[in-house]
């Protein structure tokens, strides 16, 4: 009798202890690093994940993530996409002089003087702002400068100084806005120069830049990256494993969280957002997406993610279709081929089919 | 038999019993010794600053130029940045970044003080 007894309590002990233990064991199991798959003759490197983080490139955060057999080894990857962006980084920066750099600043300096010869480059992303001004209805317009300029300041100075943070005056930006526009900004594509006719006319590229920049590293990096360029996400091939870069969009309300997640192999995602570049007066946060009708920041979404292939077209696209109503936004994505998703100011998301099927893929 | 059985299966079994029960015990205490696996990196200026075993608790302060500070905590799985003396209080509200976190989103093992030039990562070694 006592034996059958303990023997149940001993049964149950035992299957306690043994279930801990193989609790505790899979806490413990190491994380699965890939592997390339390799023929019976040669040993497979082992290759693990690695991330880097450029702080000094369009005045944001750019993130290199990617596979590599060494630290060492990803760095000059990394790097390599470093470089690439620095040379974009000082050819659109309007508010910094470079050594030898003909860029969109000596433009903008020489503006009611003289043209100014470029690099090509300058040019050709000048063109495609132009087109992309007429197409989405001016709402992503790079000859905004003059009334960029004053919400640029006022932010800074508001940022600098919270208790007398300032709108700019009304008077002031209708003002500006006489200085803006295409007609403008004469280019000379045989002599390569570029010409702004008004003396206060002045060009910021900030809508499309990183995304250009983007772009070319898409085209020419290694394989296999993913690179953030301030949300401008550019993916150069599969992970290593050949699974697909999960990319989350984070929430406007709660940046610890995410709202949306797209799964990629290749091509380009842009999220634009009011909710990381902004300031603040009187209590009310202004950010930095302006709307050329308006002459505010932009009040329809909290943020837009555009999903094509070519990174350019996806910023262009993002600014575009956070200040455009959506039936216009849906257009123009449709017109090049590109999927979007929007979140509203009470947090509703609205998307396009091709968004839902990346989301849930 | 009977008695011969109760005399001596008794003390035979209740031993092995008490054998595994240790050997059970021993194998949860000395994993949970170990704790998560995984490096915090923090660089300042896109220089590597230091490195930290996220596993080991810990509070890191930076002290930039113009009296920015940037105050990192690691609890032993994860990773936060408690406090900074940036404006736009970025870095503090991208919360904790933890490995379980990392493995859903490709792009969420850093967390990132622009103004004052604090990158932090949790790297999976």
């Amino acid at each position: 009798m006592h034996y059958r007894r303990h023997c149940k309590t001993a049964a149950v002990a035992l299957a306690a202890l043994c279930l801990l233990t193989g609790c505790a064991k899979k806490e413990a199991a190491p994380q699965a690093t890939a592997t390339a798959v390799q023929p019976a003759a040669t040993v497979a490197p082992e290759l693990s994940k690695y991330s880097l983080t450029y702080l000094e490139l369009f005045d944001t955060v750019t993130t290199v993530t990617g596979y590599a057999e060494s630290r060492e080894a990803f760095r000059a990857k990394a790097d390599g996409v470093r470089d690439i962006l620095a040379q974009y980084h000082k050819l659109f920066d309007i508010y910094n002089d470079y050594e030898g750099v003909k860029g969109v600043k000596a433009v903008n300096d020489a503006a009611g003087k003289e043209p100014v010869a470029v690099e090509p480059e300058v040019i050709e992303l000048i063109e495609f702002a132009r087109a992309f001004a007429e197409e989405s209805h001016g709402k992503c317009d790079i000859s905004m400068g003059p009334v960029l300029l004053l919400w640029h300041n006022a932010r800074e100075a508001g940022i600098a100084d919270p208790e007398h943070a300032a709108l700019p005056a009304e008077d002031a930006l209708k003002e500006a806005l006489t200085h803006t526009g295409f007609d403008k900004v004469v280019v000379d594509k045989e002599a390569g120069t570029v010409f702004l006719t008004d003396p206060q006319a002045r060009l910021d590229v900030g809508a499309i830049a990183k995304g250009w920049a983007a772009e070319q590293v898409r085209r020419n990096a290694a394989e296999g990256l993913l690179i953030s360029v301030g949300g401008n996400v550019v993916v150069t091939g599969p992970k290593a494993d050949g699974s697909k870069w999960r990319i989350g969009v984070q929430n406007p309300d709660d940046l610890s969280g995410y709202v949306s997640s797209v799964g990629l192999t290749h091509g380009s995602v842009v999220t634009s957002g009011d909710y990381q570049r902004y300031y603040t007066v009187d209590g009310v946060n202004y950010h930095h997406i302006l709307d050329p009708d308006t002459l505010y920041p932009g009040t329809k979404y909290r943020g837009v993610t555009v999903f094509t292939e070519d990174s350019a077209v996806a910023d262009a696209l993002s600014t575009s279709v956070f200040l455009l109503g959506e039936e216009e936004g849906r257009a123009l994505l449709k017109a090049h081929d590109a999927e979007g998703l929007w979140i509203l100011p009470d947090g509703t998301m609205h998307m396009t089919e091709g968004y839902k099927t990346l989301s849930e893929g | 038999m009977e008695r011969t059985k109760r005399n001596k299966t008794g003390p035979i079994f209740w031993g092995i019993v008490a054998v595994a029960a240790v050997a059970c015990l021993a194998a949860i205490l000395l994993r949970g010794g170990k704790g998560a696996k995984g490096t915090v990196n923090i660089y300042v200026a896109d220089e590597l600053y230091a490195s930290y075993p996220v596993a080991a608790p810990r509070t890191v302060t930076i002290e930039g130029e113009d009296g920015k500070v940037n105050v990192i905590t690691i609890d032993g799985t994860g990773v936060v940045m408690a406090s900074s003396t940036c404006s736009n209080q970025v870095c503090v509200n991208t919360g904790r970044i933890s490995a379980e976190d990392s493995e859903l989103f490709d792009l969420n093992n850093w967390i990132v003080c622009l103004p004052n030039r604090v990158s932090v990562e949790l790297a999976e070694e």
